[in-house]
């Protein structure tokens, strides 16, 4: 039985707008296990973004807790949250946030200088096949290899969490079908835990788990026992 | 059209912050332009016509006495327009604690008319009347009485009337000596014809006053004035543009107009720099919506114009508050300390109009041209092109990529640091405009002040040795025994001190001090601060008339003695050394020379060192008492004057000072914030990839820093050159402050910039901080 690494005990937050209060969370709970690449799957306005922000410690609950690693997050002020995002959090966005003004190493390099225990930033990006591409800058990369930057990027950072926002939503079929991939081998290879939050359901087979979202609450937490592999997706 | 304008007014409200800055920036350049301006030019307003009412003698003749006759004489000179004979006394107080300058008046006066505030002319001889700011100065009023000590003897007279002369607007008993007017000790006394008649015997006039016709040959009037009374004892003639009355007011006035049509425009040109930055951004991001409005069939014009608009409602609104500020409360604040030095009836601020014209078209033609070069790229593209997004900047290797041996030790932190640089020059260019400004200007004002401080010290403790100087009644002969000992004396020197003119490539009036060659008085010293002794073979001359005649050591020069006790003697000195003197230009000669040139030498006062000079005010107080003694003054109260006098300069600092920290300021607050809200999606990925607050400001702070930097490098050199400019213009034609950079001035100027840029970055931290970690998450716009 693998360790319980992430645990949203009812997890609500609500943010008020002048008079209008909004329940974007509604008492959500529910569980990630060390090594398990996971799903959050949910249309928009579903509540994914929220959970990310929540998890990624980009933003406070209103109420429940957030235990990673047994530690709750919710308690966390807000330096201990930006220690909490160097070391433990790998980022990968939906429009891979690259910095224009470094190349492609550089902007590994750069990610991973604040981490303690970062892997060989020349390395990881070998292995995300750009080793050809070290000294490239963001605007002379196509989308697919701009956001294999940003995962390698992440994954530089050695972090215990990798998550990804949309990943493959700002590229074509063939191209995401590559990143998510990539997602997979590095789940396998460095035995990360991987958290994709998606609208996209053709995605959802190749996952350990699937957490469905549907107005702020978890509509179903689905366990596959079998893991497609990318070949089998239809997208 | 219309909806343009409201498009325009909500893009002013949203960044209002900017709208200010731009418009504050421009406000303090029109401010500057036309409160400088309107000063200077009411006042010219002011004194030209007081001149012109009081008819101001265009010359004047002294006379050891001269009769009706004698002035007929004149009268009949060939360009002489009209003549008019007082008599002219110098006296004290009966109660020793003012002197007086005393004139004769008559109704009949048609020259240096004086203008009666109340009361009337003295008609009697126990009649008086006396200058409104001794009155004021002393509470007297009319039909108060007053008593002077005139030749020994005392008399009592009625104020009959109160009076402003434009003669005397700046009234001071000896500017060389004091040039801070004291209305306490000091003032008129103009009595009837008969008054003063009586008192010095014989009648006669002392002095004449002349005006000439329109085409008069002065030179030839001087000359015939002086052959045709020779018979009357005569003394000399000053012209009135070489008083210094006249001369140093225009000089100040002169720097007012030279400060209004030279810094103002640094101020122009920052705001300009602000609104291109900031329209350009402006365009960038409305890309657009500019390819909307075009292929909605709104012509490019009419496009510009909209951009345009913007940066003509900075203008306004700076004009706007500048002039109000340049209008009412610039030129209050000036006259008030001029009246400080000048005595003059109440200034009528005119003449505004033009200068609010012009300073509003320069202001909004600065913008206009800004946001001209800031649109024109954009609007030339076509409207499909405009609604794609931008064209990815192309990536290119900045120049210090190419050493790897120092681009690999540098921090990933500081090569973006370096890379957002390098790769918006120009952006880093404008910034460190508004840098150079500041340091430029801090630097003008840390020298002012220095050389100021430098100019008393040397003045009053290096050069003016002495500490108290005396000066006699009657001239008396060389190595006469003083007319005073006292036990606290311990050494005095005797001097002479004579009007001069030296006929150098045309005649300059100067004075000359004589010394003995061995005094403990005065110490001179050359440009290379050398110390000179008094030369038994020459004469010493400023530096500041050397450089201005090209006249070298070894030369001879004409210097006319204009003194009837020398017989008016032109004598040919050689210039033995060249000396630097601050405070007025004199020229220095030791007793010894004088004689070798064949003159007979007089002393008129003495130069006094004392044993215990905590007891000055004590002998002070006993030299003043001696009859022979005209006045007695301490160098520590010449020095304390010499402060107030400067007054102004200091107060100069302190504004220079804080629009220094206004051009700073505006400039790296308005471009840096431009500059973060531009990077926002890379702040907000870098606080989500988890870097600390202090790290992600330090991007910011860093950035400024090297601008800064940057910037001080040639805000020194601008500094260095305007400030040479500023000497030129602040200093009176008799002053001299040496042009010196020194370490102290760029060392204080590159601190407080630094100090500004600090201030700033901590200011702009709260930017930084409030950019939202979600940014991260949104799309490319």
């Amino acid at each position: 039985m693998p360790a319980k690494l992430i645990e949203f005990n009812n997890v609500s937050k609500q943010y008020i707008m002048g008079e209008v209060k909004i329940d974007a969370l509604k008492n959500v709970s529910f569980t990630i296990n060390e090594g398990e690449l996971a799903i959050i799957l949910g249309a928009s306005g579903a509540g994914k973004t929220t959970v990310l922000n929540l998890l990624g410690g980009m933003d406070r609950a209103t109420g429940g807790s957030i235990l990673v690693e047994n530690n709750d997050i919710t308690k966390y002020n807000e330096s201990k949250l930006t220690d909490y995002r160097r070391e433990k959090i790998g980022f990968v966005f939906q429009f891979y946030n690259l910095i224009s003004n470094l190349n492609a190493l550089e902007n590994v390099e750069f990610a991973a200088e604040v981490c303690k225990n970062h892997l060989n930033p020349k390395e990881v990006m070998q292995k995300v096949g750009l080793g050809e591409r070290l000294y490239n800058y963001p605007s002379q990369l196509s989308g697919g290899e701009q956001q294999r930057v940003a995962i390698a990027r992440a994954v530089a950072k050695n972090p215990l969490l990798l998550l990804c926002d949309e990943p493959t939503g700002a590229l074509d079929s063939e191209t995401g079908k590559q990143v998510i991939q990539l997602l997979l081998d590095i789940n396998l290879q460095y035995q990360k835990t991987v958290v994709v939050i998606t609208h996209n359901t053709a995605i959802a087979g190749i996952s350990d788990k699937i957490i469905h979202m549907k107005n702020g609450e978890i509509e179903n937490v689905t366990i596959d026992q079998r893991r497609k592999s990318i070949e089998e997706i239809e997208w | 059209m219309k909806k343009l304008f409201l498009k325009m007014f909500r893009d002013v409200r949203k960044s209002l912050g900017l709208f200010v800055a731009i418009s504050a920036v421009s406000a303090i350049g029109v401010a500057l332009l036309t409160g400088f301006s309107v000063t200077s030019v009411s006042m010219q307003h002011m004194t030209n016509s007081y001149y012109k009412q009081a008819n101001l003698a265009d010359l004047t003749a002294y006379y050891l006495k001269i009769d009706d006759a004698g002035i007929a004489k004149i009268q009949n000179i060939s360009g002489v327009a009209d003549v008019y004979g007082r008599i002219t006394l110098k006296a004290s107080a009966a109660d020793n604690k003012s002197d007086y300058l005393i004139h004769s008046v008559s109704s009949n006066e048609k020259i240096d008319v004086p203008a009666l505030n109340s009361g009337h002319l003295p008609q009697a001889a126990d009649e008086c009347m006396i200058d409104s700011a001794y009155a004021k100065a002393n509470n007297l009023s009319v039909e108060d009485n007053i008593s002077a000590v005139i030749n020994g003897q005392t008399d009592n007279f009625a104020i009959s009337g109160i009076f402003n002369t434009a003669e005397y607007i700046y009234l001071v008993e000896d500017p060389a000596k004091n040039p801070e007017p004291d209305h306490q000790t000091y003032g008129l006394l103009y009595v009837d014809k008969s008054a003063v008649s009586l008192l010095t015997g014989s009648p006669g006039y002392t002095e004449v006053l002349v005006t000439l016709s329109k085409n008069a040959n002065v030179e030839q009037v001087k000359k015939d004035i002086t052959n045709s009374t020779v018979g009357y004892g005569f003394g000399h003639i000053t012209l009135q543009k070489d008083q210094p009355v006249f001369s140093q007011l225009q000089s100040d006035l002169d720097s007012v107009s030279a400060i209004a049509t030279s810094f103002p425009y640094i101020f122009f040109l920052v705001s300009a720099v602000i609104i291109f930055i900031s329209m350009s951004r402006t365009v960038q991001s409305e890309r657009g919506q500019i390819g909307i409005m075009k292929a909605l069939g709104i012509s490019t014009p009419v496009i510009m114009l909209h951009y345009m608009s913007y940066a003509v409602l900075c203008g306004l609104a700076g004009s706007i508050f500048g002039n109000l500020f340049g209008v009412f409360l610039l030129p209050q604040f000036m006259l008030k300390t001029y009246s400080g030095l000048y005595t003059f009836p109440e200034v009528v601020i005119s003449g505004f109009g033009v200068y609010v014209t012009v300073s509003t078209i320069v202001v909004v033609l600065f913008g206009i041209i800004a946001s001209l070069f800031s649109t024109r790229k954009v609007l030339r593209e076509v409207p499909a092109q405009c609604m794609r997004p931008m064209p990815p900047k192309k990536a290119q290797k900045i120049w210090l990529e190419k050493h790897t041996k120092i681009w690999s030790r540098i921090s990933y932190k500081n090569k973006l640091i370096l890379r957002n640089i390098l790769l918006n020059k120009q952006r880093a260019i404008l910034s460190s405009i508004g840098i150079i400004g500041c340091v430029g200007v801090l630097l003008c004002g840390f020298g002012l002040r220095e050389s100021i401080n430098n100019l008393t010290t040397s003045q009053f403790t290096k050069m003016q040795k002495f500490d108290d100087m005396v000066l006699l009644k009657t001239p008396v002969a060389y190595n006469t025994p003083a007319p005073f000992s006292a036990s606290n004396i311990s050494e005095s020197d005797q001097l002479s001190v004579v009007p001069v003119t030296l006929n150098l490539s045309k005649d300059v009036s100067a004075a000359l001090y004589v010394l003995p060659q061995n005094n403990a008085s005065i110490d001179l010293y050359n440009n290379n601060g050398a110390k000179l002794s008094l030369p038994a073979d020459g004469i010493l001359l400023p530096y500041k008339l050397a450089q201005e005649y090209h006249i070298k050591p070894g030369d001879l020069v004409t210097v006319k003695l204009e003194s009837a006790l020398y017989k008016n003697a032109a004598v040919q000195a050689k210039v033995a050394a060249v000396d630097v003197l601050y405070l007025s230009q004199d020229i220095y000669m030791s007793y010894e020379y004088l004689q070798t040139l064949g003159i007979t030498p007089f002393v008129n006062g003495y130069y006094i060192t004392l044993q215990d000079k905590s007891q000055d005010a004590a002998t002070i107080n006993y030299l003043s008492g001696i009859p022979a003694v005209r006045s007695a003054i301490s160098n520590a109260a010449l020095q304390k004057s010499f402060a107030t006098m400067t007054g102004s300069e200091n107060s100069l600092f302190y504004v220079m000072v804080i629009m220094s920290a206004a051009l700073a300021l505006a400039v790296i607050y308005n471009i840096s914030s431009i500059n973060i809200f531009e990077r926002r999606r890379d702040i907000a990925t870098l606080k989500v990839l988890g870097y600390r607050k202090n790290e992600i400001y330090s991007l910011v702070d860093v950035e400024n820093l090297i601008i800064t930097a940057f910037g001080c490098v040639f805000g020194l050199l601008f500094g260095a050159v305007i400030y040479k400019y500023l000497l030129a213009i602040v200093v009176s034609a008799d002053m001299f402050l040496p042009y010196k950079i020194s370490f102290s001035m760029v060392g204080l100027s590159v601190v407080f910039t630094f100090g500004f840029m600090i201030i700033t970055n901590f200011m702009l931290r709260g930017k930084t901080h409030s950019i939202d970690m979600v940014e991260s998450l949104k799309g490319v716009e």
